[in-house]
């Protein structure tokens, strides 16, 4: 959701709109460019006439703290250029801005104390889109907040088989095929091998998943430890060969305070029950 | 404890490849918010965003840019929301950095926006000087680690043998992040 103003347009009489829509239709593109721009309230956020808390600044894009915020520190990321939705910022601005959602998500991490950050973008008034500036949110999380409830479930497999072709083919076929895969021309005999095949990796799947279902408790962990390495500074953007040492310094200091720990768990228990099955349901 | 994702790049698990390049993959997913929900990721393994260098997220978000405009063209969506999920926190489900595509449809049902949350001035000043603060110093590491992918480029991509993210996974630790964090209060 975009902030409040975004939302409200001056109410016009009918012969007020009459005389827009002839001015409209006599402007060129470029001028009913500007026009927009204009009115466009994200524009004059970033060119200053209307007020706003600019965390970060330069020539290509802008990052205000969201007055009409998810939680605290949510961030509204945009071009200082007007695009309207995300195909038509060009490659190099739209690779700029995430790079910089990139850092602001990790500046959430070190300096707010939050257990993850999501980065959301909205195309199309349909996915709640509100302004008519093309912005990036970045979100920090804490489980439990309620936002961003992304519930999985099994699509129809003729579906997703229609789309699939639909979206390869759109894409320029670009898929290599399994090298142990057998090629077989005939599409039935194609299906009936590919459902021998999910079987067998279902089967072996079921296998593993039960053999590593301890550990999904361990990968959960994982993700604290990668980000706590994260906040303490330790960590490089783009380095995952970082020192073991200082992963076992942190375990001595933990053990220290398991009980206190066992309390604060309970909540987040049910939570990671769910994330089990979600997680269990991958594999299916 | 084997990632989905490096698997799916290299080949082995049964996933629905719709793309694919030399630095990312992208999926279709079978269990999914809606049909045609895509994943894309890159075939090296980060397991959140703070990893990925900047040149790799400048690509692979542009990958998704073209990916939302192929699935708004070819399925007759009428929007498209593009999310990346960091962190348990976040719902992150698989420690694989991944950006999702999710088509939206009139009524499809799903619940993606919030309510607006109404907070102190205080509240709102802290996070402004704290964030501010950091962002301060982006503009001399926005973009620089551009050459480091390059580098990486050279080493084997996808390799069998144990990474330190993946050590760090079979580790038995309990911890509590926001223990931890209390801990660093002075």
């Amino acid at each position: 959701m975009e902030q409040s103003e975004g939302g409200q347009q001056p109410q016009m009489t009918e012969e007020q709109r009459k005389e827009l829509e002839e001015k409209l239709k006599d402007m060129s593109p470029e001028e009913i460019a500007e026009l927009q721009k204009q009115q466009c309230i994200f524009c004059q956020i970033v060119s200053g006439k209307i007020p706003s808390k600019k965390i970060y600044e330069d020539d290509i894009c802008v990052a205000v703290l969201d007055i009409n915020p998810a939680t605290i520190g949510h961030v509204l990321l945009m071009p200082k250029e007007h695009y309207m939705i995300m195909p038509q910022v060009p490659e190099n601005i739209l690779g700029h801005v995430f790079m910089v959602a990139k850092h602001i998500s990790q500046a959430m991490l070190r300096k707010l104390k939050v257990e993850g950050t999501s980065v959301f973008v909205a195309n199309g008034f349909v996915a709640g889109q509100k302004a008519q500036h093309f912005l990036v949110h970045v979100i920090p999380r804490k489980g439990n907040d309620g936002l961003l409830n992304i519930h999985e479930k099994l699509v129809d497999k003729e579906l997703l088989d229609k789309t699939r072709n639909v979206l390869i083919d759109k894409l320029g076929g670009k898929v290599k095929e399994d090298p142990k895969k057998p090629k077989v021309e005939e599409k039935q005999e194609e299906k009936v091998v590919e459902k021998e095949e999910e079987r067998e990796v279902k089967e072996v799947e079921k296998q593993v998943e039960e053999k590593e279902e301890p550990a999904e408790k361990e990968k959960e962990e994982g993700y604290r430890e990668v980000l706590d390495r994260f906040v303490e500074e330790k960590f490089e953007p783009g380095d995952s060969k970082d020192s073991k040492d200082s992963e076992e310094e942190k375990d001595e200091d933990q053990d220290n305070s398991e009980d206190d720990k066992d309390d604060n768990k309970t909540d987040n228990e049910k939570d990671e029950a769910v994330d089990l099955d979600d997680i269990a349901n991958l594999f299916k | 404890m084997k990632c989905e994702y490096c698997e799916i790049a290299k080949g082995k698990l049964q996933g629905e490849k719709i793309y694919e390049d030399k630095k990312i993959v992208a999926i279709l997913k079978e269990t999914a918010v809606t049909h045609g929900h895509v994943v894309v990721f890159p075939k090296k393994h980060y397991v959140i965003m703070e990893m990925v260098p900047d040149s790799l997220i400048n690509y692979i978000f542009n990958v998704a840019n073209k990916l939302s405009v192929a699935i708004f063209e070819s399925l007759g969506v009428q929007g498209t929301n593009i999310i990346v999920q960091n962190g348990t926190g976040a719902g992150q489900k698989t420690p694989h950095f991944s950006v999702e595509i999710i088509p939206r449809r009139e009524e499809d049902g799903l619940q993606l926006d919030w309510k607006p949350k109404q907070l102190l001035e205080e509240e709102m000043d802290l996070a402004f000087t704290t964030l501010k603060g950091e962002g301060n110093k982006f503009s001399e590491i926005v973009g620089k680690d551009q050459g480091q992918d390059q580098e990486e480029e050279k080493e084997v991509v996808i390799d069998d043998a144990k990474t330190d993210t993946e050590a760090v996974l079979e580790k038995k630790d309990e911890e509590n992040y926001l223990l931890k964090s209390l801990n660093k209060i002075p």
